[in-house]
């Protein structure tokens, strides 16, 4: 198991990938790469981790593609696992491209289930989770990576002693080309990807200025504003706030989808979500039919009277 | 391939574009030369569902060829395809031919001897920067791809569309069914009609504890 940390902080989608892991019903080991992850052993533990191998290099200060799938690479001819496990998204998927890509062994990315052990078979995620495919896989390893959001990490239920190993290894000097050079954070500190509210506007919401109510239900309840396709398409905002197959992929506690038709482009970037609220003046909406609760009527008018009522909760409550 | 020509433009240079599917692909190849690309390059399929590996294997080939003339500055990928979304036949480009490589490109520059590649993560972006030659793959939002011109495409029409037929070898994965995913039959609590409806949806946001 390839365990995906920015700088030591463990990726969310790497406790799913060791529920995974688990799943197959062998013993998981675990690799994390440069010495700033080594802080990650207790967790690992209490997710089902017999041992965990920690690369250290000069090399391995930051995060680096072709690097850390050399390490991974390394670590496979080393154990001979029989499965090699990774993150669905785009540091698994692409630490375990380059490693398939060393080993000249086939690499399934996004699975979601594996179906049967012979011939081994695997469902996985196509179209963005629109379709699902079942592939079968012919290679003495087999490296998956699990889709995000798909599964739920659960811990373990019996944690046992974790071996700590220090892993050696040899990387060519020439590897350095692909390290990060340097980071951009955001301000704020939630993302549309990690918020626990999201409120989004689609075609209906008919111009950029008409975001400003979404805005401010997104303020009082601690989230962010999102948008679909059509949304960006038009210009009224960001590629960065889309949601959808190619956008980003949501998972909040509640998705607030406000004159979303809900194309199935959508859908995929927000099934995730724990709740779904639409809002639409067309009962027969896709995303109407999809959602958890619906509001039928004009979100122009909804959205502020939500704001409104909100308001005057809190104003009562003092 | 709308940041393969607008490099080209900005930085001099000439676009080719590559694809691997069946004959009807053709018709992309053309498109592509009427939004600007130079050269248009099929490796042709009989339409069946190509692995990764083999994917791979054939592009790797096809550039061999393609590059005994001269050498490409940069590949270009999509970060995945729509369809197939299998994650991989860039890296595995890049590292049969020995180049670096980048995925998830949200921004790309490049000069006479670098690229520099912009990502986002979940803290904010990620900032690569590879040499040149290498191999970036690219996600949707990094521009937004002009339509073509007239000339443009009266140019597609006249286009040659150079065949290259590599042997590729198949890898280890096997497509066997494509399913639909069970339909998540929800039942739809409707909370109400026009803003009427913003008590019981506040009720809800308390509920569930996102109001506080």
């Amino acid at each position: 198991m390839l365990v995906e940390h920015d700088r030591g902080a463990l990726a969310p989608a790497a406790l799913e990938a060791m529920t995974f892991a688990r799943s197959l019903g062998a013993e998981v080991v675990a690799l994390t790469v440069g010495a700033a992850a080594d802080g990650l052993a207790e967790p690992l533990a209490r997710h089902g981790a017999i041992a965990v191998y920690q690369a250290h290099h000069d090399l391995l200060g930051d995060y680096n593609p072709e690097a850390w799938g050399d390490v991974l690479a390394a670590a496979v001819r080393s154990l001979q696992p029989d499965f090699v496990v990774a993150t669905g998204t785009d540091v698994g998927n692409e630490v375990l491209a380059n490693a398939a890509a060393v080993l000249d062994v086939p690499m399934v990315a996004n699975c979601l289930a594996v179906e049967s052990v012979d011939p081994f078979t695997v469902r996985r995620v196509r179209w963005g989770g629109s379709l699902i495919e079942r592939a079968t896989v012919d290679a003495a390893v087999k490296l998956l990576t699990v889709a995000h959001h798909a599964i739920e990490a659960v811990p373990a239920e019996v944690a046992g002693d974790l071996d700590v190993v220090a892993f050696d290894v040899a990387l060519d000097e020439r590897v350095a080309r692909s390290a990060v050079v340097d980071r951009v954070e955001r301000a704020a500190g939630i993302t549309l990807a990690t918020a626990p509210v999201v409120v989004s506007g689609g075609r209906g919401v008919g111009s950029a200025d008409g975001f400003g109510p979404l805005e401010e239900l997104a303020a009082l309840l601690g989230g962010v504003v999102g948008c679909s396709r059509a949304v960006t398409n038009n210009g009224w905002r960001n590629h960065a706030d889309q949601v959808g197959q190619t956008g980003t992929r949501i998972a909040p506690s509640i998705y607030i989808a406000c004159g979303i038709s809900g194309a199935i482009q959508h859908w995929v970037g927000a099934m995730a979500s724990r709740r779904i609220l639409a809002i639409n003046t067309d009962p027969q909406a896709n995303m109407v039919a999809k959602a958890d609760y619906a509001v039928i009527g004009d979100l122009h008018q909804v959205v502020p009277a939500i704001v409104a009522e909100i308001r005057r909760r809190r104003e009562a409550a003092g | 391939m709308e940041a393969a020509v607008q490099i080209a433009e900005r930085h001099g240079g000439t676009t080719t574009v590559l694809t691997v599917g069946p004959p009807a692909a053709e018709e992309q190849l053309r498109y592509a030369a009427s939004v600007g690309v130079n050269s248009v390059v099929l490796v042709p399929t009989d339409g069946s569902d190509w692995d990764p590996q083999r994917t791979a294997r054939a592009i790797v080939l096809a550039a061999g060829e393609l590059e005994a003339e001269s050498p490409f500055d940069l590949i270009v990928f999509g970060n995945e395809s729509a369809d197939a979304g299998g994650f991989q036949v860039g890296v595995r480009v890049a590292r049969a031919l020995g180049r670096p490589m980048i995925n998830g490109a949200k921004s790309l520059e490049v000069t006479d001897v670098v690229a520099t590649v912009e990502r986002e993560s979940d803290a904010g972006r990620v900032v690569f920067t590879v040499p040149l030659p290498a191999v970036v793959g690219v996600k949707e939002g990094i521009n937004l791809p002009r339509y073509p011109t007239m000339k443009g495409r009266l140019a597609s029409k006249k286009v040659t569309v150079t065949t290259i037929e590599p042997t590729a070898s198949a890898g280890g994965q096997s497509l066997v069914t494509l399913v639909t995913p069970p339909e998540v039959m929800t039942s739809t609590t409707v909370l109400g009609i026009g803003p009427d409806a913003a008590p019981a949806v506040a009720d809800l946001l308390t509920e569930i504890g996102v109001l506080k």
